[in-house]
């Protein structure tokens, strides 16, 4: 940040005023970060001084390619009559370079990683690219793992990411356009789409409210994600974070939108459909019928998991007679020595259910197992024994906590455990009617929810052309054109088969 | 691209709203009514009823291709002036307004009495509006949607009642098959014909469709394979219930669904079928308050109709609270039918002439 005193942004031919601002700007001799590394250029005999940041830049590739060129003592004649071109051009080896006249620019590349030149006599500075922050290496999906499929996953570094979907989607319309963000802390937001298929009006759109977001500093993905909300209150989500570069490609090819950024080893996709939540990466990998399989499983364990303890208690509070007479009377024997209500009771174990989880996700690695044993023992168990739950329910939680497990999304997975609190009130109070009543409401404003002005159950309500792409799919052969919903401007994936004659 | 909440409805939205709006009689007290005049031939009461207001519905149409775009309340005021238009909107805008009062009133007794019945009627009332409001407010494009997302589940879920319950029928109990005899069945049939006034109402909603191909066949479609299948499953309840029992049945719908039974485990599935229905009646009720909203908002030629939708749900409540029994909302049904009757099936033909007449001034100036 400037001070008051270093109102002028422009550089000198000084070298030494130069290095005096740069200094102060970043605080220099108390701030050990910016390496100032005084030389002569031999060929040129003149004074120049080069700079980074230690841990931005990469010091090897500021030795080998910027330093050890500049002070080589080889004479030979120049063809540019510019130092800064000479430089530029003709001495340093490395592959990009660019020419800055403010210290505006000069700061914001040293604190990307870039290498900068100063040259005395000369009112310009060399920005060399050289960034070298630390990251580690293309690692498994934690969340998205497939059995069949690629199995590598964005790591933290955004130049990787943009590299991992670039090697998924070799297309020369694949455009990256990269937004700076954040006033005081700046970070870059790089937005992928394949510019003759996506949808020119949800690009701009994307881009306009990325620019209008104006906080000190957005850190990463998620926190972006917050802030491009549409409906913050919401329980829906708004857009998806994938961490596989394949998955992220499949989006890009239907139209969809992604943004990747340093420190988040995700990408971002929008907008989103129900769909792409509930479909897993794997689903196009496996054979038509299989992943059918696969589908039909998920969509039932969806159902499950909404619903399932808010019909138990309706069943047992308002329509007994539904419950199979032997059933009922085997659940009346247990119940009967359980001296809570049955609403009590789901909620207590529903509760105790959502602890484990919640701690699971807490507990260090090392514990992790001792939270099932305790969870699944004392809890499911033990609270049999001491008549504080009935062995009905026991069964009726698990299966939807197994259920719930197996949404693919986690945003979709905490709608749906929190939708099932809903649905489960209703269900105790009014029976089948409240049920009925609040999944109405709640069809109404799912089908209504948009996501970057995409409906959210769109192509199938609001009815949109499309490869059937939704609770089950096609075959491959058959899927030929994108889902209309995206308003894609390429509509058609594979051509129709000429006819032969 | 169509989407923002107050985007138009496709063809196929369209036409499952339209299919639900009409559908859904066959399972409230409109069965019970025309049993009790038609006999063993109520089945075909609807079928002449369709007929009947098929020739008006032409009518209507007729007019309304001539002005692309435009809904109902439109062109009454185009071709009846100011004091007409608004004089056809309000008996338009009084007629549905009491005919959703009293079949919510009905679907609430249905309620009530069938699974509810410690539960006072007003609170499950209230709910059911609640809840149809809820839906209403988030535009009828939200109503369009969830009926052509629940479109198949519905057909599916009465053909499978049926399937259930076929063992049960009796096709010979159709016999006589002319009831009470052929003129009481037309005569019945004609007056009864306010019970498809959907199709002369819906024609408001024109401006809200995608195209005006996309509500023709919407309309038609949903009114033809309505009708039909209210009449199978009229024919079905008399073939499984035998007259004259089936006028003792109030909620000949509701009973049926109480003798399915999934083999010998599952022996009572009538509340997944009842859990099923309400939804349905959630969306259909939410269609009819979007549609009084919309008919007075038109007839006070104003454009924000959202925010009626709560007065307009608060009316229906205590209009529907009004009649002491169900006895009294069956009177007060007929009543109404036959009355709305005369200005559903009048209406199009009136504005037929007033449109002839105004397109006579305007050829020839």
């Amino acid at each position: 940040m400037t001070t008051q005193r270093d109102q002028k942004t422009e550089l000198s031919t000084l070298l030494a005023a130069n290095l005096d601002r740069l200094k102060r700007d970043f605080a220099y001799p108390s701030n050990q970060a910016l390496i100032i590394r005084n030389l002569i250029i031999a060929s040129l005999k003149r004074d120049a001084a080069v700079l980074y940041l230690e841990g931005a830049a990469d010091v090897e590739e500021v030795e080998k390619r910027i330093i050890a060129p500049l002070i080589d003592r080889s004479d030979i004649a120049f063809k540019s009559v510019n130092p800064v071109d000479a430089v530029r051009l003709e001495i340093v080896t490395h592959r990009s370079g660019k020419t800055w006249c403010t210290f505006e620019e000069i700061n914001y590349s040293l604190l990307n990683g870039w290498t900068i030149v100063l040259l005395e006599g000369v009112d310009q500075a060399l920005a060399f690219e050289t960034r070298g922050f630390e990251s580690r290496q293309v690692a498994e999906p934690i969340v998205e793992h497939v059995i069949r499929g690629p199995k590598e996953a964005f790591t933290e570094s955004a130049a990787v990411n943009r590299s991992l979907v670039r090697k998924y989607l070799r297309d020369r319309h694949l455009v990256a356009e990269t937004i700076t963000i954040g006033d005081r802390s700046t970070s870059e937001v790089t937005v992928m789409y394949v510019k003759d298929l996506a949808d020119p009006n949800i690009v701009d759109d994307i881009k306009r409210r990325i620019r209008a977001v104006r906080v000190d500093a957005v850190p990463s993905l998620p926190v972006l994600e917050q802030f491009l909300d549409e409906h913050p209150y919401s329980l829906v989500p708004n857009s998806l974070n994938t961490e596989r570069p394949d998955r992220a490609s499949a989006f890009l090819l239907e139209g969809h939108v992604i943004l990747i950024m340093d420190n988040s080893p995700t990408a971002l996709v929008m907008p989103i459909t129900i769909w792409s939540m509930l479909h897993s990466a794997e689903d196009h990998y496996m054979r038509w019928a299989y992943s059918n399989f696969m589908r039909i499983i998920r969509l039932f364990a969806l159902f499950v998991a909404v619903m399932t303890p808010s019909v138990y208690i309706a069943v047992a509070t308002f329509h007994e007679e539904m419950i199979p007479t032997d059933l009922l009377l085997a659940i009346a024997a247990t119940r009967e020595k359980v001296p809570f209500p049955a609403l009590l009771e789901v909620l207590l174990m529903e509760f105790a259910f959502e602890l484990v989880r919640e701690a699971a996700i807490r507990v260090p690695t090392v514990i992790g197992p001792t939270i099932g044993i305790v969870g699944a023992l004392i809890l499911g168990q033990a609270a049999v024994e001491a008549n504080i739950i009935s062995p009905i329910l026991v069964v009726i939680v698990a299966m939807t906590g197994i259920s719930s497990f197996t949404i693919p999304e986690p945003s979709l997975n905490f709608a749906v455990r929190i939708t099932r609190f809903m649905l489960l009130f209703a269900g105790a109070f009014m029976g089948f009617f409240g049920i009925g009543l609040v999944i109405a409401c709640l069809l109404a404003y799912l089908t209504t929810y948009t996501s970057f002005g995409v409906p959210f159950l769109s192509p199938l309500t609001p009815h949109y052309r499309s490869s059937a792409d939704m609770i089950l799919r096609l075959p491959v052969q058959k899927e030929r054109v994108r889902p209309h919903n995206l308003n894609p401007q390429d509509a058609v994936r594979r051509p129709e088969r000429i006819k032969q004659r | 691209m169509s989407t923002s909440s107050d985007a138009k409805v496709g063809g196929r939205e369209f036409t499952s709203i339209f299919l639900i709006a009409v559908g859904m009689k066959l399972s409230d007290i409109t069965t019970t009514i025309l049993f009790e005049s038609g006999q063993t031939a109520g089945w075909m009461i609807p079928l002449l009823s369709l007929a009947f207001m098929l020739v008006a519905y032409v009518v209507l149409i007729s007019v309304l291709k001539r002005r692309a775009g435009q809904g109902l309340p439109e062109v009454v005021f185009a071709v009846g002036g100011n004091f007409g238009g608004a004089l056809i909107c309000f008996l338009l805008f009084a007629s549905a307004l009491l005919m959703t009062s009293v079949t919510s009133r009905g679907y609430v007794d249905i309620i009530n009495v069938m699974v509810y019945q410690r539960s006072p009627l007003y609170a499950l009332y209230l709910m059911l509006m609640g809840a149809a409001l809820f839906v209403a407010n988030r535009g009828f494009s939200a109503v369009a949607r969830v009926s052509w997302l629940l479109i198949f589940l519905i057909e599916g879920a009465i053909a499978l009642l049926i399937a259930i319950i076929w063992r049960d029928i009796d096709w010979l109990r159709l016999y006589p098959w002319a009831g009470p005899g052929v003129t009481r069945i037309v005569n019945t049939g004609i007056m009864h014909s306010a019970m498809f006034g959907e199709i002369i109402l819906a024609t408001a909603l024109v401006p809200q469709v995608a195209s005006f191909k996309a509500f023709r066949i919407g309309s038609i479609v949903g009114f033809i394979v309505s009708s039909l299948k209210i009449s199978l499953l009229m024919a079905v309840y008399t073939a499984v219930f035998d007259y004259p029992e089936i006028i003792h049945i109030a909620y000949p719908f509701q009973q049926l669904t109480k003798n399915t039974s999934f083999g010998r485990v599952f022996t009572h599935a009538e509340s997944i079928f009842i859990a099923f229905w309400l939804v349905i009646s959630v969306i259909y009720f939410a269609f009819y308050i979007y549609l009084l909203a919309y008919l007075f908002s038109r007839a006070l030629r104003m454009d924000q109709h959202r925010r009626l939708l709560l007065p307009m749900a608060g009316l229906v409540v205590f209009i529907g609270l009004i009649p002491g029994n169900t006895e009294q909302v069956r009177s007060y049904w007929e009543q109404l039918m036959s009355y709305s009757t005369l200005l559903y099936v009048a209406l199009p033909f009136v504005i037929w002439m007033l449109d002839w007449i105004w397109r006579k001034r305007h050829a020839n100036p």
